[in-house]
């Protein structure tokens, strides 16, 4: 910095510069999002056109909030991000400790953790449909020849299992990315720390749980933050898998929403919903600033 | 010690075995004739290999054109991404001015949006100004999370550049222009590079908005169009293998050859955020 003039060239720079991407962010992202809030106090149904249409205050939400189905949607989305969010974390941790440690064939494990991570996921659900497919699919084949009855085998009518099909096809596309994350937090670590621990006398479980876990921990937090918030909004795989069946038993939020929308044409209705999905997230964004705002003070203290 | 590393290579072992056989599978399944495909024990192998999925899905169900979608939706999203985000993320790295954390927080933000809370809107506008079915109806919404994950990307791998080399060149004689042109920009295009495979990635996958802005099966994209595949009574299970298999090769040339930087790309947005 060589005089009081630079940060004020700087400054008027820098804005210049962040003005055309934040004005197509508020453009395309929050001018829509004031519209839904809007929307969101209107009745507004497209199949209905005899319908009044206008201003109905707070009548979409006393709706929404006492809709069982709503609720039950809620249940199911936090039901399915903390089952599938967890099992991704336990898995991607061992693949993870188990692929640092055996550096074995590293480009085709790269292929392996990045391949189910980049194809979209409702071309993992079909391939996942295909698995389970009552009549000539390879798991139902594997129940046969284990001799489970005919009626478990067609695992997709049945609430339970249904979920289980989500869940396994979420884990399979997912824990690669949990792995990745966790490998290049393990990466990080300086291995002199080790070789001090072996010193000492640690075993190998001492040091993975006094060393390793630890010093993991940042980048754990921060694979489960971005994996929490995208299972919450799943989509995909219900849409591919089950269309939310059976009945209504695997229907989320983000689906029902959709469904409201442009199944239901009820735009007043669904854009009540998006409102609420919109806030909990937002809740949950917040949430994520203040932990990594804590987590860099946390860094720059050690 | 010998133990433990045998199960460890076993894990491994493991893992890629899963991560790979779906896709094995699928290609297989995709080879074979009906009549081994809807087998109640279907054979492993195709026998013989047909390549009549392929051909449906090409010539009677003109894939290539969800295809064509794909990648100019993703294409032209990625571009105006890539050409925006450059320069917000230049200043946010490398200038010095209020508010900066507060514009990255807000990016943040903006990047954990549900999408579904856009949809009645936009469906409505859309509707309105007979732009569904259009590219500029997915390529608009692509922009609200594919911008600010841009901008997060190369906000980063801007702040790893070695900005000193500039100004030393600028010492050295060299014009502004010239200073950018060959010192910065060199340093700058590996990042850039990533950060625009990552997000033609995310644009590519993908569905939601795919979904609800397009009605009919020349405007979908491949994640919509594969999907829609199936009619209400048949499910054409050859060729959607065989249209799962179309679109992955390329992404698997694409990851085994570009893994390194996809890897540094994606690390990079998670880990030093």
């Amino acid at each position: 910095m060589k005089s009081g003039q630079l940060p004020f060239r700087e400054a008027r720079w820098g804005y210049l510069l962040a003005a055309p991407a934040l004005l197509v962010i508020a453009l395309v992202a929050l001018y829509p999002l004031g519209c839904t809030l809007w929307l969101s106090f209107q009745q507004k149904i497209i199949k209905l056109p005899w319908l009044h249409t206008g201003w109905v205050g707070l009548a979409n939400y006393r709706e929404l909030f006492t809709d069982t189905r709503f609720w039950q949607a809620l249940a199911h989305t936090v039901m399915f991000t903390v089952v599938s969010v967890g099992l991704e974390l336990v898995l991607g941790l061992l693949a993870a400790l188990a692929i640092h440690r055996a550096r074995i064939l590293t480009g085709l494990t790269r292929a392996a953790v990045l391949l189910p991570w980049a194809i979209p996921t409702v071309v993992a659900a079909v391939m996942w449909l295909f698995l389970v497919n009552p009549a000539f699919g390879l798991i139902p084949m594997g129940l046969r020849f284990l001799g489970l009855p005919e009626t478990c085998q067609v695992l997709l009518a049945h609430p339970a299992s249904a979920w289980a099909v989500i869940i396994a096809t979420d884990v399979w596309k997912n824990t690669p990315f949990m792995t990745l994350m966790l490998l290049a937090g393990l990466q990080v670590i300086p291995v002199d720390l080790y070789e001090a621990a072996a010193l000492d006398g640690a075993s190998r479980w001492q040091a993975c749980r006094r060393i390793t876990l630890p010093l993991l921990v940042p980048a754990i937090l921060v694979a489960l933050i971005f994996r929490t918030a995208q299972a919450f909004m799943v989509f995909g795989h219900i849409y591919a898998l089950t269309g939310g069946g059976p009945g209504t038993a695997t229907e989320t939020l983000a689906f029902l929403n959709y469904q409201a929308i442009l199944n239901d044409m009820r735009f007043g209705y669904g854009s009540a919903l998006s409102v609420v999905i919109f806030l909990g997230s937002l809740a949950f964004a917040l949430f994520y600033l203040s932990a990594m705002g804590l987590q860099v003070k946390g860094e720059e203290r050690s | 010690m010998k133990r433990s590393g045998v199960s460890v290579h076993l894990a491994t072992v493991l893992f890629i075995l899963l991560s790979f056989f779906p896709f094995f599978w699928t290609l297989l399944s995709s080879l074979k004739p009906a009549s081994q495909l809807f087998q109640i024990n279907p054979p492993f192998w195709p026998q013989p290999c047909t390549w009549e999925n392929y051909r449906a899905i090409f010539l009677e169900r003109r894939f290539y054109l969800n295809i064509l979608n794909s990648v100019v939706v993703a294409g032209a999203a990625t571009g105006v991404c890539v050409a925006l985000g450059s320069l917000a993320a230049y200043g946010l790295a490398r200038l010095r001015f209020r508010g900066k954390s507060i514009i990255l927080g807000f990016i943040l933000v903006v990047s954990l949006f549900p999408p579904v809370a856009i949809v009645s809107p936009l469906f409505l506008l859309f509707e309105k100004t007979r732009l569904i079915n259009t590219y500029l109806a997915l390529i608009l919404p692509y922009l609200t999370f594919a911008l600010p994950l841009t901008i997060w990307l190369l906000t980063v791998f801007f702040r790893q550049i070695p900005w000193e080399l500039e100004e030393a060149a600028r010492l050295d004689g060299a014009g502004p222009l010239r200073a950018f042109w060959e010192v910065t920009l060199p340093l700058a295009a590996p990042g850039i590079f990533t950060t625009a495979i990552l997000t033609f990635i995310y644009c590519w996958n993908e569905f939601l908005f795919a979904l609800a802005f397009t009605t009919n099966d020349a405007s979908r994209t491949i994640p919509v169009a594969i999907v829609m595949f199936s009619g209400y009574h048949t499910v054409p299970w050859g060729q959607i293998l065989a249209a799962v298999t179309v679109v992955t090769v390329p992404v698997a040339a694409l990851v085994l050859v570009l893994q390194r930087r996809i890897i540094s790309g994606l690390t990079a947005g998670a880990i030093k955020g």
